[in-house]
């Protein structure tokens, strides 16, 4: 086998392996950055596709996944721009009646939440979504987005009191 | 930490728990199918090779060359532009994944006609880079602006000709560079005019958002302030140039028309509102038309059931000497990309299928606002459709 038929091999060995560690997390990821499931596997399938064609040239390939991080949230970005962003605003009031009433009330306030967050705008709603469903710290939000630290943080503060003064109005 | 939150965390996992490891194992055989059908870069012949040399000094002469042309001028009847019957361009620009190669494709019949590739270096920035936005007003001579990391984008110009064949990017002179986040990009149809909007980028503190306009002739950039709290869907112009129409977000969706003359200022202060959306739909799709005498635009409604989708949309026509509206088209399924051809003589609509999920494919479809008259396109050549520039 030539040297690049084995590069090639490794690749895809790569990304099939990266798909398996992280292709469940990049997708919900993306799920919750367009609210659209087939949009977000779209997303994620380019992702790992441009991945592959920029394997060779990564400069640190230890930072594969930091690099389809960034390019299913420049993709969620992208999708969005055209789509606005119809498919994260939830509907607040319909709720299943059969449902127990604590389950209902839990069911209402993740609406309210996802729909107050779906009016945020694309920035905020990718670093809010890095954070609280990733866990990721500042440090690397602000790596895979490219702005500092302290953007990050004063990025965060001012989406939650948005996001708060939102949910309080909707009571 | 907050009971807000701790709220954040429990929808975040609630809603992404909604997929399952087994529900994306379909997804994880398509790319390792795709991945195995990928064509890697081949290893040129010596002969190509050995022109390559020729090749980068012959595209230096190219780019000197097309740099001393202006952009976009309606008028200029040495090459006329490439366009379906009926007025619509011949070609429009796909962005499928966000990022380089763009695909230059056949209005019509989707058949791939050429790729644009991006830049890949910029100075001061890094290798984050994504399309921010294409317009062209005529069909035929095109902005490009590309947004690379640390805050801020490049402006470029490029010319198709009759076979969809692009020409080499060039900086666009009026306004080859801006310090923030070019979001939306639109030509008046005589060339004369450029309208744009800016997100706030991250690293500036309270950077407000922005309506601009440059000036081709004069190089006169004005821009209008939009709190950040409003992100600025769509914009366009007028064939002249003097009526600049662009949707807003939160905290209702409207779309307002506003006088290029107007000094700088807030956005708010200058023009009218010209639609709005009611308390359960939201507009995410304007445009206006070349003789600023009617404004259509997007009007969705919200889902019923608590999923995403389906949904309903209409496309409206708002008579901007009367303020009445009316439905021009109201296709079934959930409609996604809409894009304007310039002047907002045809719209585009990618159409979702109602149940996306059982297979049902998307549909592509040409709209004739003045007329409602729709026409499929066949979805299927025109491949993975990212976003759409007509």
């Amino acid at each position: 086998m030539s040297r690049q038929a084995q590069a090639e091999q490794a690749a895809d060995e790569i990304v099939a392996g990266l798909f398996r560690e992280h292709g469940l997390s990049l997708v919900r990821l993306a799920v919750l950055l367009t609210g659209d499931r087939a949009t977000a596997e779209d997303v994620v399938q380019d992702a790992f596709l441009g991945f592959q064609r920029a394997w060779p040239r990564l400069h640190d390939q230890d930072k594969a996944l930091a690099y389809l991080r960034a390019s299913v949230v420049n993709g969620c970005r992208s999708v969005l721009r055209r789509r606005g962003r119809v498919q994260l605003r939830r509907d607040e009031d319909d709720l299943p009646v059969s449902s127990a009433e604590a389950a209902v009330m839990a069911e209402q306030d993740r609406r309210l939440v996802l729909a107050a967050v779906g009016r945020l705008p694309a920035r905020m709603r990718e670093v809010l979504a890095l954070r609280y469903y990733l866990d990721l710290p500042y440090e690397e939000i602000a790596g895979l987005l490219g702005i500092t630290k302290g953007t990050v943080s004063s990025t965060i503060s001012r989406a939650l009191a948005t996001l708060g003064r939102d949910l309080e109005e909707k009571l | 930490m907050s009971s807000l939150e701790d709220r954040l965390r429990d929808a975040y996992r609630d809603e992404a728990g909604a997929v399952t490891p087994e529900s994306i194992f379909r997804l994880g055989e398509a790319i390792a199918a795709q991945s195995a059908r990928f064509t890697r870069p081949r290893r040129p012949q010596r002969w190509v090779r050995w022109l390559t040399p020729l090749a980068a000094a012959a595209a230096v002469a190219v780019i000197v060359i097309v740099a001393a042309v202006t952009v976009p001028h309606g008028t200029d009847q040495s090459r006329p532009p490439a366009t379906l019957s009926g007025g619509a361009p011949k070609y429009l620009i796909d962005d499928p994944i966000g990022a380089s190669p763009l695909q230059v494709r056949n209005a019509a019949t989707g058949a791939l006609a050429a790729q644009i590739t991006l830049p890949q270096e910029y100075p001061g920035g890094n290798s984050r880079t994504y399309v921010g936005a294409v317009a062209t007003g005529n069909g035929r001579d095109y902005l490009l602006a590309v947004y690379a990391n640390p805050c801020r984008s490049w402006i470029y110009q490029f010319t198709l000709d009759s076979r969809g064949h692009p020409s080499a990017l060039t900086p666009f002179a009026a306004l080859p560079t801006v310090r923030s986040e070019l979001y939306e990009l639109t030509i008046s149809g005589d060339g004369q005019m450029v309208g744009f909007t800016t997100t706030a980028c991250q690293g500036a503190k309270a950077q407000p958002n922005y309506v601009g306009v440059t000036n081709v002739r004069t190089g006169r950039t004005t821009r209008w302030t939009v709190p950040s709290r409003n992100s600025v869907d769509a914009v366009s112009l007028t064939a002249d140039g003097k009526q600049l129409c662009y949707s807003l977000q939160l905290p209702a969706s409207v779309v307002r028309v506003i006088p290029t003359s107007a000094a700088a200022g807030s956005a708010a202060a200058i023009g009218r509102t010209v639609a709005r959306a009611s308390s359960s739909r939201w507009i995410s799709f304007s445009a206006i038309s070349a003789d600023g005498r009617k404004v259509y635009f997007s009007s969705f409604t919200q889902s019923t059931s608590g999923q995403p989708g389906p949904m309903t949309g209409q496309i409206r026509v708002a008579d901007l000497a009367t303020g009445r509206s009316r439905v021009v088209y109201g296709p079934a399924g959930q409609p996604g990309l809409i894009t304007s051809a310039p002047g907002a003589r045809y719209l585009l609509l990618q159409i979702q299928g109602q149940q996306p999920e059982l297979g049902q494919p998307a549909r592509l479809v040409r709209l004739d606002p003045a007329t409602g008259k729709a026409t499929d396109l066949p979805a299927a050549r025109f491949g993975r459709i990212g976003i759409l520039y007509w």
